[in-house]
């Protein structure tokens, strides 16, 4: 969206007269690229589903707040990036593990989730990403998976373009590891 | 060890997906949360759990009224079908003679016996000398 046309739907988000028309037109921009962001993290369909309403209820509740500081693009990343974070905490903290135990637990047993039609190397490289570390394994998914501009990341996860980088390097490096492992 | 270089793999992606429909579902699932839709419909029983109190009330309102246009109705019935059998028993059965059963008759009986008008003056007297009774009858 150019910075012109992204002024004036942030306007048509504002005036309460326009507000849900332009916010229906935001849900359908948002939904697809939104859920694979949140179910990449949450891993399990139902839970991104979850994630993935309150993520829009919050930033219909928070448009007031928005000041167009960031993008808009970029704000609503933020607000779904924290939500799937918070649930996979919550849920971890409900069931007594620690949120790496239980995603670990999630991978090993992909086979068996209906929504999920991986086959061996898809499989392979959802156990590699789960053992890196969180932020590389946040990083790398968003570069890999998601496609996604450093600069872009960079404004959603509020850290350095270079830092990413580095990142997203360290944790290809320990895939390729376990990927040429039998 | 063979190496392996992520970026001359062909490309992998997550394997995840989802639900037929799920997004169109998804939206409008949301749209209702936030109250975006018209109203929904309310339904009966929400209605009345609403407004119990004066559901009630119209409710018995109603009952007694119906009740009463069917009480009514049956009665009137139960007595029309009462003076169709009178008639009929008294027309086919009865031994009465008319003398008894003018006598029957009150004053306000007689007053809604139509009379024919139309009858000649005439026929009248002729019908009168021949039955000194019925004379008799009139006069008192």
């Amino acid at each position: 969206m150019l910075l012109q046309d992204e002024n004036d739907f942030i306007k048509e988000l504002l005036n309460l007269k326009t507000q849900n028309v332009a916010f229906k037109k935001l849900v359908f921009d948002f939904q697809k690229p939104l859920y694979n962001h949140i179910r990449n993290m949450v891993l399990n369909h139902d839970d991104a589903d979850d994630v993935l309403q309150n993520t829009f209820v919050k930033v219909f509740q928070n448009l007031k707040n928005f000041k167009g500081e960031s993008k808009l693009f970029s704000w609503v990343y933020r607000i779904a990036t924290n939500e799937a974070i918070t649930f996979i905490n919550n849920k971890a903290k409900r069931n007594g593990t620690t949120s790496e135990a239980m995603q670990t637990k999630i991978v090993d047993n992909l086979q068996a989730d209906v929504y999920f039609d991986g086959d061996e190397i898809q499989i392979k490289l959802q156990k590699a990403i789960s053992l890196l570390p969180e932020k590389q394994q946040l990083v790398f998914k968003m570069k890999y998976y998601e496609e996604t501009k450093y600069e872009n990341m960079s404004e959603i996860l509020g850290t350095s373009v270079g830092a990413l980088k580095a990142s997203y390097h360290h944790a290809v490096k320990k895939i390729e590891e376990f990927m040429k492992k039998d | 060890m063979k190496n392996y270089n992520l970026d001359d793999q062909p490309k992998i992606t997550s394997g995840f997906k989802t639900p037929d429909d799920y997004f169109e579902s998804f939206s409008e699932k949301l749209f209702l949360k936030l109250n975006f839709e018209q109203p929904k419909v309310i339904s009966l029983t929400d209605r009345i759990n609403q407004n119990k109190k004066w559901f009630f009330a119209v409710a018995s309102v109603v009952l007694v009224v119906v009740s009463i246009l069917f009480y009514t109705n049956e009665k009137s019935k139960m007595e029309q079908k009462y003076t169709a059998e009178v008639e009929s028993y008294l027309t086919n059965h009865s031994s009465f003679s008319d003398d008894e059963l003018v006598n029957l008759l009150d004053k306000e009986d007689i007053s809604k016996i139509k009379i024919d008008s139309k009858l000649k003056n005439d026929a009248i007297e002729e019908l009168l000398i021949d039955n000194a009774d019925l004379e008799q009858i009139i006069t008192n």
